[in-house]
């Protein structure tokens, strides 16, 4: 049950991102609900789980994007292993400061994919212009309804 | 799998699981990537992030490496340097030796020529002694009395003369060399046949230690004129070389100052013969 909801939410993910993104293109450049699911879960339950929602999504991205396998996979085991620590380390209540937090995981999201598109020498076009800053704003307005939504069934289960 | 997920932060495994799983999926996406030239992307990476601590460690093991074997040639250059030099010391001994040999030879063989045009029966003497001063002006040989050898007989050697016997012992004698400054030769210049008297001058005046007197300022003489015995002193047989002319000038007074080099090398003489005196040879002739 307590992995229930990680697997819904991974499955709205993909549902979105992939059957509607066919449909409402923007939705892909402008969101990436699957980093949003790494760094939610791993600021709420810690960077293990993190960790692990991380890889299934980055793995799962990667799967049905038609890239190579492990490009999105490291980098959401990142981000949502860090934000695991982050939401250790950090006091992340307000909206302001979840906001920023997911603006800044966005960002390394992409500075890692960047990287690791290097490094493999495939490197990765992020978006020309203001998109970037457009994918950080819809992923931190996403997460932020995602953590609450999280946050809030969480409490409710405490009760 | 709850547990594992809920570890807690200060626990290092969750690190090690992370950098575990990062690693695996790194090899997955190495295993499809390949890069322009052919190569795994992983492989360009690990060697492009390793290469450096790589370089260094090679450095650091070729530079002990190479200090190590620097150390061991060093000891056998070492070894090898002392045998050589007991090599070379070896050798340069033997080529003292040949020279010594070759040397021996030269001169006995002058010896042997000069014995073979004298005229007279010579005593063969060995030179034994130097005069302790420190211009050899006298020497000492090992024929004397019992060999025949008299005072004032000449005495030569393979360049010329040397000077006279001054002193007699059973075995020994004692020649004065034609340096000493109480040494004079009634002399004659072959190629003017110019009379003088060759003398030792000392070191001050003359380097060769000989000087030419008497000889005219107005007489021709020139460097490298032979000169040679005149016999009028009554000690010296006629017709022995003495030397040559090293330099001349005219003298403050009414004769020249003509420096003369010895034909014999008197700071040298291993060997000499000793020249019946000039009176014996008359006596001799007298009888036979």
């Amino acid at each position: 049950m307590k992995f229930l909801d990680i697997a819904l939410a991974i499955l709205v993910a993909f549902f979105v991102q992939t059957v509607l993104g066919r449909y409402f293109g923007f939705l892909n450049v402008y969101l990436d609900l699957f980093t949003v699911i790494a760094v939610t879960f791993g600021l709420l339950r810690g960077r293990m789980v993190g960790l692990c929602t991380g890889t299934a999504v980055g793995l799962l991205q990667d799967a049905f994007s038609g890239g190579l396998l492990g490009f999105n996979g490291i980098s959401k085991t990142t981000v949502g292993y860090l934000a695991g620590i982050g939401g250790h380390h950090l006091i992340v209540r307000g909206w302001s400061r979840r906001l920023l937090f997911f603006v800044g995981a966005t960002l390394l999201d992409m500075a890692i994919l960047a990287s690791v598109g290097r490094l493999a020498e495939e490197p990765r076009v992020l978006g020309e212009g203001l998109t970037p800053l457009y994918l950080c704003v819809g992923n931190a307005i996403a997460g932020i309804l995602l953590l609450g939504r999280v946050d809030r069934n969480r409490s409710s289960e405490t009760l | 799998m709850a547990s594992t997920l809920n570890a807690p932060l200060g626990s290092r495994g969750g690190h090690f699981f992370f950098l575990f799983v990062v690693v695996v999926q790194a090899l997955l996406l190495s295993s499809q990537v390949t890069t322009e030239r052919g190569d795994a992307a992983l492989r360009g990476f690990i060697v492009a992030l390793l290469s450096p601590f790589q370089r260094g460690a090679d450095a650091i093991v070729s530079g002990a490496r190479s200090t190590w074997n620097g150390y061991v040639d060093l000891r056998g250059v070492r070894e090898d340097n002392q045998r050589l030099r007991e090599e070379v010391a070896r050798l340069e001994q033997a080529v003292w030796l040949e020279r010594d040999l070759v040397a021996s030879y030269r001169r006995l063989s002058g010896v042997l020529e000069l014995a073979e045009r004298l005229p007279y029966e010579p005593i063969v003497a060995e030179v034994i002694g130097l005069d302790a001063s420190a211009w050899f002006r006298t020497i000492t040989v090992n024929q004397g009395k019992n060999r025949g050898v008299v005072l004032n007989a000449p005495v030569v050697a393979a360049g010329g003369l040397v000077g006279r016997v001054i002193s007699l012992g059973p075995d020994v004698a004692q020649i004065q060399l034609l340096t000493d400054r109480d040494c004079s030769v009634g002399a004659l210049l072959t190629r003017t046949r110019n009379r003088g008297i060759v003398a030792g001058s000392g070191e001050q005046s003359s380097p060769s230690g000989l000087l030419l007197n008497y000889v005219s300022n107005l007489d021709d003489v020139v460097e490298g004129d032979p000169i040679v015995t005149s016999g009028i002193d009554g000690i010296y047989h006629k017709g022995i070389a003495i030397g040559h002319v090293a330099s001349v000038r005219n003298g403050p007074r009414l004769f020249k100052t003509i420096t003369v080099e010895p034909a014999a090398k008197l700071s040298r003489l291993e060997e000499v013969f000793i020249l019946p005196a000039v009176g014996d040879i008359e006596i001799t002739e007298q009888v036979e």
